[in-house]
């Protein structure tokens, strides 16, 4: 399980130190993130539901990956936690309980980061 | 940089989020840019376009990255077209892997913007000058031609000037065949010589992958 409670949703210092020149890009990667996340998020439910364990791992590493951009740590550990467990082939009773539990964590985290990433658009669109 | 000098980049991620914020970043540093999700439709896409570099995901879930690095590799070498990957790999032998399948170089994903676009250059650089000095040694090829054709015409227009000087008036059929023989053959190499003249570029293809280097016919 994943310790998500003391950190915070994301390290702004190092996304905004990524987009240093590239500020104008800001705006749109927060509405790409705001668009496609929704999908993802039903995608990795959709696995659990039906136990399909590769479609676990590719959609929890395609979150993985776009959470990561904003260096989301906790978001993007949890994602990855979940991958490992589509990884690994099968999901049986045990690791199907695991992953549910961390799908819980993985909203709660998401809807932490949301007015986190949408606070850096505001600015960077008034900078703009 | 001029638009006329825009390099191509085709990036290839089944993930749209990645591939928009990556051309958005990449668009801006005045590269032109092409993206698909779908890794199986990489051939259609490369043939369509004309890329000049590759950013290739490796997890995707109709094909993997490594799939189509590998397919990739069958009809480019990697002097002619340079594949970065986008790993979220990070032990070294996945990274060897990577590298012993083709890849020019590998990203850990996220991509630090400033770390890919620093290897794209130095990729696209690398290409560049592998070009100009297949292009040098495509002259020297040439070059090297007209130097044994030359030699290859002297021979026989030799025996043709001989054979003219001995006709001196009295023609009989042998001597004229043979003069004729001669001269054909100046005519061949003559044809030879206007051929390599007139190609341009010759094929990258036939300096590289072991493939010898000039072929005299």
């Amino acid at each position: 399980m994943v310790d998500d409670q003391k950190k915070s949703p994301m390290d702004v210092d190092a996304f905004l130190q990524n987009f240093q020149g590239a500020e104008d890009l800001i705006e749109m990667i927060v509405e790409e993130f705001i668009k496609t996340y929704p999908d993802l998020v039903k995608q990795i439910e959709s696995a659990l539901k039906d136990r399909e364990p590769q479609l676990l791992q590719i959609s929890a590493h395609t979150l993985k990956g776009a959470v990561s951009n904003f260096k989301a740590g906790p978001t993007t550990d949890i994602a990855f936690e979940l991958e490992k467990i589509g990884r690994s082939g099968e999901l049986s009773d045990e690791s199907l309980d695991d992953a549910n539990k961390l799908f819980i964590q993985l909203q709660s985290e998401i809807e932490k980061l949301i007015p986190e990433i949408k606070k850096l658009a505001t600015t960077a669109a008034r900078s703009a | 940089m001029s638009s006329e000098t825009k390099k191509s980049i085709l990036i290839i991620d089944d993930s749209e989020f990645d591939c928009n914020l990556l051309k958005g970043y990449l668009e801006k540093k005045n590269f032109n840019v092409t993206t698909i999700q779908d890794g199986t439709k990489w051939s259609e896409t490369i043939k369509e376009g004309n890329f000049d570099l590759i950013i290739l995901d490796i997890l995707m879930p109709k094909i993997s990255g490594l799939e189509v690095l590998k397919l990739i590799r069958k009809e480019f070498n990697p002097i002619k077209l340079p594949v970065i990957m986008l790993s979220a790999m990070s032990e070294d032998s996945d990274v060897v892997e990577l590298l012993e399948l083709g890849a020019n170089d590998y990203i850990i994903k996220p991509a630090n913007f400033k770390v890919l676009q620093s290897r794209v250059n130095t990729h696209l650089r690398i290409a560049e000058l592998n070009k100009d000095s297949l292009r040098k040694r495509e002259l020297e090829a040439v070059q090297a031609m007209i130097v044994t054709y030359n030699h290859e015409i002297n021979n026989p227009l030799a025996t043709a000037v001989g054979v003219l000087d001995r006709i001196d008036g009295k023609v009989d059929k042998s001597t004229v065949d043979l003069l004729e023989r001669s001269l054909f053959r100046i005519r061949d190499i003559v044809r030879k010589i206007e051929g390599v003249t007139i190609e341009k570029e010759l094929p990258i293809d036939d300096y590289v992958d072991e493939v010898k280097m000039i072929k005299l016919k």
